[in-house]
């Protein structure tokens, strides 16, 4: 990888912005999710002054033209072109906070200079989507569990994950630890298991199998879109090993 | 950080200073020598005096029990000034934007220091910075009539206006709470401005007899 960089100096991508953080004086470190290099750290010098031609151009949740010149150890923003500042969507606090939950979930499924378009369209496929769609929690479950679909985490849904059999329609366990479902017989003490009721269940594989155009026009009761939540925090908390920090931010102000 | 070279040669009592220069923000390793050297220079008074000084902030500093701003006393002097607005409140989000607004000399009225903005990919939510000093200060003081919230013009600054704003309207719906105009900085081109700067700029234009 270090001998690609050295070949290919700069590089010019579209990209979205995932997190921000300030660096030295006047700078930043922006993380941006490309279609082709995946996850990019790159510092733009002197963006917190307010003659800075790039501030007005970049932001966190905003999908830029960005040129950068790669480093060795930290790539320079060199110019920045706003493509969208998804302006209309900033304008409530709830989905700011969706905003920042779709975005962290990103970075945590992102790789550094490994190129992941499908991640890319998702995350911009979903961005437009809290503009147009009123049904929000359907759509952060749609989002998640899409992102498990492509990251290659999907849990197993269909086949009991200790006896290997077909699992018969009614409630079954979720193992978070193991990655699917479990029939209700062959639960062990050791493992925390989550209680999913068979309308759950087919939500889950309704979710995971199909495209938002068919997603939208079902009605998923209230509380399955809860017992989801519930069972993709504990899933995505497993499987990458850590926190999601926004997800205190976001069930605070919905 | 990364590690200091060809520095052997340097008694220990130096590299172990021009590390510490280096502590600081955009301090690099020359700048850090540079440093350590001019204070080898210096007379030991000056050097007693910086060492003190940087005692002092961390030994005679708190912070204001009112506006949350650093000061040496419970109280700070902006918030004891009685001639100073009562009414109407600032809120930042650093203690260094107290001074870039005071030096301005264009705002009268008290302060609030958030300490931070609200950043929830980076672990900050409400919780960690002063609102709640904020939100207890607007309740228990009558006087307050206006909040200017002036945090930062990004994401996470707009994010830390709103839920202000959402958390003191349902406290206290008599209270007039405003935000910093944004638009194009002084002595810049209309030419290099972006899209968002100048939407926001025709967005906040006022009468031409108002503009200051």
């Amino acid at each position: 990888m270090k001998a690609y960089r050295k070949k290919k100096k700069y590089l010019q991508t579209e990209s979205i912005v995932l997190k921000v953080y300030d660096f030295g004086e006047a700078d930043r470190i922006f993380t941006l999710l490309s279609p082709s290099n995946g996850i990019i750290r790159a510092v733009a010098k002197g963006i917190r002054k307010p003659k800075s031609r790039m501030g007005g151009h970049i932001d966190v949740m905003s999908k830029v033209n960005a040129y950068i010149s790669l480093g060795d150890n930290l790539s320079n923003l060199s110019q920045v072109e706003m493509i969208n500042n998804y302006s209309l969507l900033k304008k409530d606090l709830s989905i700011i906070s969706i905003g920042f939950y779709l975005l962290e979930l990103c970075e945590k499924f992102s790789v550094e200079n490994d190129p992941n378009n499908d991640i890319y369209q998702h995350l911009s496929f979903t961005l437009n989507l809290l503009l147009s769609s009123v049904h929000k929690n359907l759509i952060m479950r749609w989002f998640e569990i899409n992102l498990l679909v492509i990251s290659g985490f999907l849990p197993e849904l269909y086949t009991c994950l200790v006896s290997g059999e077909k699992l018969s329609e009614g409630d079954h366990l979720f193992s978070s630890v193991n990655g699917g479902l479990v029939d209700k017989k062959y639960a062990t003490s050791t493992d925390n298991y989550i209680l999913m009721d068979k309308n759950s269940i087919k939500a889950l594989r309704f979710l995971s199998n199909n495209l938002w155009s068919s997603v939208e026009k079902i009605k998923i009761p209230n509380n399955s879109l809860e017992k989801l939540r519930i069972v993709m925090r504990k899933y995505i908390q497993t499987i990458t090993n850590s926190q999601i920090n926004s997800e205190k931010f976001l069930s605070k102000v919905n | 950080m990364t590690p200091l070279n060809n520095l052997q040669f340097m008694p220990p009592a130096l590299i172990k200073l021009i590390e510490s220069f280096r502590l600081l923000p955009g301090i690099g390793p020359k700048t850090a020598q540079k440093l350590a050297f001019s204070t080898l220079k210096m007379s030991t008074d000056q050097v007693k005096e910086i060492s003190e000084s940087l005692l002092d902030i961390k030994t005679q500093l708190i912070f204001c029990q009112i506006c949350q701003n650093i000061s040496e006393n419970e109280n700070c002097n902006i918030c004891i000034d009685d001639n100073r607005d009562s009414s109407i409140i600032c809120v930042v989000e650093e203690f260094m934007d107290v001074y870039v607004l005071e030096k301005s000399g264009a705002f009268k009225g008290k302060f609030h220091v958030l300490h931070g903005s609200i950043s929830p990919a980076n672990g900050v939510g409400p919780d960690e910075i002063r609102i709640k000093e904020l939100v207890n200060r607007v309740n228990n003081t009558s006087e307050i009539k206006e909040i200017v919230i002036a945090t930062n013009l990004n994401l996470e600054g707009e994010a830390t206006a709103m839920y202000i704003n959402q958390v003191l309207s349902n406290t206290k719906n008599t209270l007039a709470i405003t935000r910093l105009a944004r638009g194009l900085p002084s002595g810049s081109d209309i030419e290099y401005a972006d899209e968002t700067t100048i939407l926001h700029a025709l967005g906040s234009r006022v009468n031409i007899n108002e503009s200051i």
